[in-house]
């Protein structure tokens, strides 16, 4: 899987790391068990900080995406992707707030709304582009 | 000394000169970062021609002042590879003033253009290193096998070597250099031929862990280019192992039979033409990075890579603390080169080289 970093983006690149790599285990790009390269081998690839790929990396391995073993590498959660639980419940709930304020001050309707994330999440289960950048 | 020689050694010093413009990625002009879709522009199109074209005459200046000069002259064999290396350096040093004049007036091109304003990104393959990069270390084991071999037959053999051993062979097949017997005498070429065994496999693992330089335009054809070109050049590596140590059996042998001068002479320039030819078609095919061989038609690209330029001193020399790199591909030229601002780049370059230097000294 191919991963984009947007350089004037004003997401953070640990940010973009992380968000493209959830993406490609929702589309199925990244399988369960998949090995990831080291810090160091995507750092020296993107030419960026070793700290910046492993702010990425120690996050998604606290989220559950990831497994960071010393022998064995950087691997996508063999056992698969926790369920949704309780709290992460309440997470989602409480993190898609401040979007759908936002939406609701430019004016966009509650159905257009909906469209957008129903559409997403067909493109998800259809394996679709994940550029990353909503363009699509 | 015969034209032929000097042409042999010489030619292919040229051609790896001339046409370098037209072997590096489509992404960069005479060490300056720039659009693939600029590449073609008359302007830059010019730019290769010239340099090109004045690298041609100052190609047959220089083989003809060499010629006349090696020619004319009585020098001794010693002399005349001082004088050899001198008009090599100063070659070199010629055709990197040319290029920096024209590096210049790129860099001069690109700023009035507004060049390299478009989005900036970087892309890369998380599975990239997952791909086969390179083909296995373990075919170093056939010229690791056959300079142990070599070390074998040199000991076995040891009593049947002459007092007096020849160390290296002016162009005319005559001895110019003798060593009195040893162990250590007699060691020196098959310690020759491991030393350049670990060279080989060093510069395959290179080749394997080197800064993957995905191109954010078309990421999926940048890709493929690269596996390809990787690999082309370990495969090279590879066999280049494999001649250079078979050449290398030769002398220890020659210590104790017989063997025909010629062949003697023959051979090693033979191995020699061969890798350097092959070194050039690879390049000529390939190009670097894999720029020329041709995949799938490229999407024409909205976005570019990341302008490196200020991390280039001078178009060539990479500097960039905030890259853990250390491998990573020329900018003007075709292979790799490392990121200065790594002192573990330093160790490896300054390792190899002592190496190389202690070895006559401590073999002798």
């Amino acid at each position: 899987m191919i991963v984009h970093i947007d350089l004037e983006s004003k997401n953070p690149i640990y940010t973009q790391v992380r968000n493209q790599i959830i993406e490609g285990i929702a589309v199925g790009k990244l399988r369960a068990g998949e090995r990831l390269p080291s810090v160091r081998a995507m750092a020296s690839d993107l030419g960026i900080n070793l700290h910046t790929v492993n702010k990425a990396y120690k996050q998604l391995e606290k989220e559950g995406f990831l497994n960071i073993h010393r022998q064995r590498g950087v691997v996508i959660a063999p056992e698969g992707i926790a369920k949704a639980d309780e709290a992460y419940r309440e997470a989602l709930w409480h993190e898609t707030r401040p979007i759908i304020a936002e939406a609701v001050c430019r004016g966009v309707s509650e159905a257009e709304f909906i469209e957008i994330i129903r559409t997403t999440y067909r493109s998800f289960k259809k394996g679709g582009e994940t550029n990353g950048f909503g363009d699509h | 000394m015969d034209l032929v020689i000097i042409s042999m050694i010489l030619l292919p010093v040229y051609v790896s000169v001339i046409f370098i413009p037209y072997w590096t990625r489509k992404t960069e002009s005479f060490g300056v970062s720039i659009p693939e879709r600029v590449y073609m522009d008359d302007r830059l199109k010019r730019m290769r021609k010239v340099y090109a074209f004045w690298m041609t005459m100052v190609s047959v200046v220089h083989i003809a002042v060499s010629y006349l000069l090696l020619s004319m002259v009585e020098v001794t064999e010693e002399a005349w590879g001082i004088l050899f290396s001198v008009l090599l350096v100063l070659f070199i040093g010629i055709s990197f003033v040319l290029y920096y004049l024209i590096h210049r007036r790129m860099k001069m091109l690109k700023e009035k253009e507004g060049w390299m304003k478009e989005p900036q990104r970087l892309a890369t393959d998380l599975s990239f290193r997952n791909r086969k990069l390179t083909y296995s270390s373990w075919w170093f084991s056939i010229p690791f096998l056959i300079s142990l071999g070599t070390i074998l037959f040199t000991i076995r053999m040891y009593p049947e070597m002459p007092e007096e051993l020849p160390m290296q062979y002016g162009l005319n097949q005559e001895v110019t250099d003798v060593a009195e017997k040893s162990y250590r005498s007699a060691l020196m070429l098959p310690m020759v031929q491991l030393y350049l065994t670990g060279v080989f496999l060093f510069v395959n693992k290179v080749i394997g862990r080197a800064k993957q330089q995905t191109s954010a335009g078309d990421p999926e054809k940048s890709v493929q280019q690269q596996v390809i070109f990787r690999r082309r050049w370990s495969m090279f590596t590879i066999l280049s192992s494999i001649l250079l140590t078979l050449v290398f059996i030769m002398p220890p042998v020659s210590f104790v039979y017989e063997l025909p001068p010629l062949l003697l002479m023959i051979l090693p320039m033979g191995a020699a033409v061969a890798i350097v030819i092959g070194a050039i078609v690879l390049s000529a095919t390939t190009g670097q990075g894999g720029s020329r061989v041709s995949t799938v038609a490229g999407k024409d690209a909205a976005v570019v890579d990341r302008d490196d330029d200020r991390y280039w001193k001078l178009g060539q020399i990479y500097f960039n603390p905030d890259d853990p790199s250390i491998f990573l591909e020329k900018r003007f030229g075709v292979g790799w080169t490392v990121n200065f601002a790594r002192p573990l780049a330093w160790g490896f370059l300054l390792g190899i080289i002592a190496i190389a230097v202690l070895l006559p000294l401590v073999f002798r």
